[in-house]
């Protein structure tokens, strides 16, 4: 877990450094590519591992259910706060 | 949209068409090597964005609302749709916590959850409040 923070926290040292760099410009095309690839190589291996695995397909109609429960809540939960939030925060300040 | 939908898919037909039990390990290692490969990509990305930080600092504390708001919002309705569907209280908070990156937090849920997780830690993938990839 920790090797997570470790990386996120290079990566940003890395562009905030390179940024304006001339030469290092590909650094950041790169970075993009790499980035949108990356995350279809891990899509594709979390599907190999789901599609492997015997308690996702004798728990698919539970777990998708679960899933949507879960999507529609945290959608739901996340948009009201934030406009919530917003419209407190934000309102005053178009008042004064 | 499309093209990370068809490589979950073609993941899951190929994985359960073809991966023999054995390699599953593997996959596991594909897991965690991929994920940290994305994770310095995007610190890449985001440490070059320097007008993201500026703006942090003109817009003051207040910007932090749309972030402040998606996580608590998030995590307490997941938090309240895990104690409906009995699920313990960590559990749901950090199936909860992936804010739409699944492509993050269900390698780190599977990475960390291990079996104490059990089958619903297959749920991350779905979750999420927003699609930044």
């Amino acid at each position: 877990m920790l090797h997570i923070f470790v990386l996120v926290v290079a990566g940003i040292a890395i562009g905030w450094l390179a940024e304006g760099k001339e030469r290092l410009k590909k650094l950041f095309v790169a970075a993009g590519k790499v980035q949108q690839a990356g995350t279809l190589v891990l899509l594709f291996a979390m599907g190999l591992w789901l599609g492997g695995n015997q308690e996702f397909w004798s728990n698919i109609g539970t777990l998708g259910l679960n899933g949507f429960l879960f999507a529609a809540a945290t959608v739901t939960g996340s948009a009201l706060c934030v406009y919530l939030l917003v419209r407190l925060l934000f309102r005053r300040e178009g008042k004064a | 949209m499309i093209l990370p939908m068809a490589a979950l898919l073609l993941g899951v037909a190929a994985g359960r068409l073809f991966l023999p039990l054995q390699w599953m390990g593997g996959v596991d290692m594909l897991i965690s090597i991929s994920l940290s490969v994305v994770v310095l990509a995007a610190g890449v990305d985001i440490g070059e964005k320097k007008i993201l930080f500026r703006k942090l600092a003109d817009y003051h504390a207040r910007i932090l609302a749309v972030p402040a708001g998606t996580v608590i919002g998030s995590i307490a309705f997941g938090c309240v749709l895990g104690k409906l569907l009995g699920m313990p209280l960590n559990e749901s908070a950090a199936v909860s916590a992936g804010f739409g990156y699944y492509s993050l937090s269900a390698g780190v849920l599977s990475d960390l959850g291990g079996a104490s997780l059990g089958p619903w830690r297959l749920c991350p993938i779905y979750s999420g409040s927003c699609w930044p990839f």
